[in-house]
């Protein structure tokens, strides 16, 4: 619970979980509260999509024993959780040098061609994802990236991604529950047929968070 | 009994426990998950009646006839749908309720999903009946439980107003012990008071007119306001805005505080605040309706009035914490800019959608005319406004696209075409369809049967196929010009001719484009999948 990895101090969790429509990240939400709240917390969770639900952006925000509003303010987001890179990019205005940013590096490029049409305008195309890796180093601190995708498809289904980042999540130890317990409360309310690759995929992100997790940590000398 | 809900959904099971017989809506964000979850939670049981209504309007008379039957129901809608509903709304207040009725109006400030940001407590105030602001989903529940008991009590309709940021989030609800309500039907006593014949209608109003001030001591009473007398610096919130004033002000005890949850207004609390505070901030989610009445015409000499009025906060879109903080004269949260430069996911027609056929046929048909004028209406296909389509040259509300169309002809203008999807059609398109067929208006208008409300998710429709053409027959459109074609590439050479057709016929013309929404097949594709996977 006092990982160095995700600063929280007394004041509660502020997780935002970033992405586009159809990756998962509104489940993701509603399964971190569910958790939380059978164990007792006072959770509030905001989600955005509007009519984004064609493929735009999704920003959900989980607030666990802190904030009275579901809305995350600026600088004020511990952990975020980018499911796509341009997408964790956007929401660079509520990190600070305290967040912590577990990011997939698997692009979903606009593919629809009025969204091409718009990209050519904006004259720049797709970022390099290596570029909004730089830019979110220079404001937050632990900024760790991994292509989860790959880690979702080996877990048996692209459809797992948010399973993987939640991985992630549970593995870095920022939160007042281990990965282990936090699944066996998950499973609890989980279709059958989706638990063995989910399972897969979850440990898959916790097992990463914890080895980018104890390198970071030893890379700082202590 | 506890739950994790959506704002949405805690107005949703309020009204189930409140012992509701029916509940009734028209499909709209923010306001679609109510009917959706009451639908999911006890429609099936047979004890609730939870389905979909023609327009809001339909689902308000739904709803006021239930009232009358002396059965309790909730109406449920977005913002703008009241508009549509505003007419049986606002006689409401006059015939007034029996059956405890319940109106849940989601507004949209900031427009994430919404034609324009307006605040339904003007029409609130404007109906003189009670409204509820819930600040978060807690009394999202108590509000509307209270709201049914309170319209019983009062003999009128009751509103409860909520905002995107409430309905679209979840929090922790605590459930009450269920009402018990007779499941007997118990018929308005006075029929003469639900018949706003002028003689009726004025003492129906001076009724209205003579419980206002009992209106006012409730609210004046009720633990939904609240108010805080500490130092000389005042803030009032209301609603949603509540919670970022006090993460505003964190421990800072100082400032005296005054809630607003339950209108009209409490005047005596505001008179307490204004006189104990040289300096009173007004946080409102929505436009400033608090504040404009606050001030008047002339404002109050001596008093700093601060808010979205003064320009301390901005004129428009959701309140926020930062904002407030800003308002306050507080330092700023240490932030970094917002990355610049980032391509932008605009909402788009899907892959494979079939208004993406029809909008590519309707360019390449209207190619050649340099004045062509292409009305649209509310729904997916208002999406064809945007790049490579540019094919939409109006939204403006549920049906006009076919009002306008009939009245840019009248102007002269050729050709006229216009697209509306098959739910908008019958919400609110059939009646300016008749006005254009009795006067064989020189337009061309394409039903997008899609056979769902696609930008709300999915809903049931109510005439789609076979059903919609004999519709649109019945109204009395010509045979020779009401074609239905199957809007795919491989048939856009025929329909492109079929178009130039009917737009240089002088007269009226429908043309149905049928094919099913990509998403809708794809769930079902997904369903028969499902069903397939598991053995019973």
């Amino acid at each position: 619970m006092s990982s160095p990895k995700c600063e929280s101090d007394a004041k509660g969790w502020r997780i935002l979980i970033a992405g586009t429509g159809g990756q998962g990240a509104l489940t993701a939400a509603r399964v971190l509260c569910g958790v939380f709240v059978r164990r007792g917390h006072d959770v509030v969770s905001g989600q955005l999509h509007g009519m984004a639900q064609r493929g735009g952006s999704v920003q959900s925000s989980v607030l666990i024993d802190t904030g009275i509003s579901p809305v995350i303010g600026a600088g004020q987001a511990d952990c975020v959780l980018g499911f796509e890179p341009v997408e964790t990019a956007r929401a660079l205005s509520l990190m600070s040098k305290n967040t912590t940013v577990y990011m997939n590096t698997c692009a979903v490029v606009p593919f629809v061609v009025g969204q091409q049409l718009a990209l050519t305008r904006a004259g720049a195309g797709y970022p390099a994802v290596k570029d909004l890796i730089d830019c979110l180093k220079k404001v937050a601190q632990r900024v760790f990236s991994f292509d989860a995708m790959q880690r979702a498809f080996d877990a048996g289904s692209p459809k797992a991604l948010n399973m993987v980042m939640l991985g992630c999540l549970l593995g870095s130890e920022a939160l007042p529950c281990t990965a282990d317990e936090f699944w066996t409360t998950t499973l609890k309310t989980m279709p059958s047929k989706l638990k063995q690759i989910n399972t897969a995929a979850f440990f898959a992100g916790v097992e990463w968070a914890r080895e980018v997790g104890n390198a970071a940590v030893e890379a700082s000398g202590s | 009994m506890s739950e994790l809900l959506l704002g949405d959904e805690a107005v949703g099971i309020a009204a189930i426990d409140a012992g509701i017989s029916g509940a009734f809506s028209y499909p709209g964000t923010p306001a679609t998950e109510i009917l959706e979850f009451i639908a999911k939670r006890v429609g099936s049981d047979g004890s609730v009646s939870a389905r979909w209504s023609a327009n809001e309007k339909v689902a308000y008379e739904e709803a006021l006839g239930m009232s009358f039957a002396g059965k309790r129901s909730i109406v449920s809608m977005k913002h703008v749908g009241l508009n549509v509903a505003a007419d049986p709304f606002i006689n409401s207040a006059l015939t007034g309720a029996h059956g405890g009725l319940v109106a849940v109006v989601a507004d949209d400030p900031s427009m994430h999903s919404s034609q324009n940001e307006q605040d339904s407590r003007f029409y609130g105030d404007f109906a003189q009946i009670p409204v509820f602001e819930p600040s978060n989903q807690q009394e999202a529940y108590d509000m509307t439980r209270e709201a049914f008991e309170i319209s019983e009590k009062f003999g009128l309709p009751i509103m409860v107003r909520i905002v995107t940021r409430l309905a679209h989030s979840r929090a922790n609800v605590t459930r009450a012990e269920p009402a018990t309500v007779s499941a007997e039907v118990n018929i308005a006593p006075e029929p003469r008071d639900w018949t706003l014949l002028p003689v009726n209608a004025r003492r129906r109003f001076r009724r209205l007119l003579d419980i206002q001030g009992s209106l006012r001591e409730y609210s004046a009473d009720s633990p939904y306001n609240k108010l805080m007398l500490r130092g000389p610096r005042g803030i009032l919130a209301s609603g949603l805005a509540y919670n970022y004033v006090l993460e505003a002000i964190g421990v800072d005890s100082s400032y005296s505080l005054m809630k607003v949850g339950a209108y009209p207004v409490p005047v005596e609390m505001v008179r307490k605040l204004v006189s104990h505070c040289e300096y009173i901030l007004i946080v409102e989610e929505g436009y400033p309706f608090i504040e404009a009445r606050l001030n008047g015409i002339l404002g109050i000499p001596g008093k700093e009035i601060r808010g979205r009025q003064s320009g301390d906060l901005p004129a428009d879109g959701e309140m926020s914490t930062d904002l407030v903080r800003k308002a306050m004269g507080m330092p700023a949260t240490e932030a970094s800019a917002a990355a610049t430069g980032l391509p932008v996911r605009p909402p788009a027609l899907c892959k494979g959608c079939p208004h993406c056929d029809t909008f590519h046929a309707i360019i390449e048909a209207t190619s050649e005319v340099k004045d062509r004028i292409l009305f649209s209406d509310i729904g997916c296909y208002t999406l064809g406004a945007l790049p490579p389509y540019n094919a939409v040259h109006s939204c403006v509300d549920m049906g006009s696209s076919i009002s306008m169309a009939l009245g840019a002809a009248k102007a002269g203008a050729h050709p006229v075409l216009c697209t509306i999807g098959d739910s908008t059609f019958t919400h609110s398109g059939m009646t300016p369809l008749l006005g254009a067929v009795r006067e064989d208006a020189n337009i061309t208008v394409l039903v997008l049967d899609n056979a769902t409300v696609g930008m709300t998710g999915g809903q049931e429709t109510f005439a789609t196929g076979d059903d919609l053409l004999n519709l649109i027959r019945g109204l009395g459109v010509d045979e020779e010009h009401l074609i239905s074609f199957e809007p795919v590439k491989r048939n856009k050479k025929e329909i492109v001719a079929m178009m130039r057709r009917e737009i240089n016929h002088r007269g009226l013309s429908v043309l149905i484009a049928k094919r099913a929404c990509v998403q809708v097949m794809r769930q079902s594709v997904q369903l028969k999948q499902d069903k397939v996977a598991t053995p019973a």
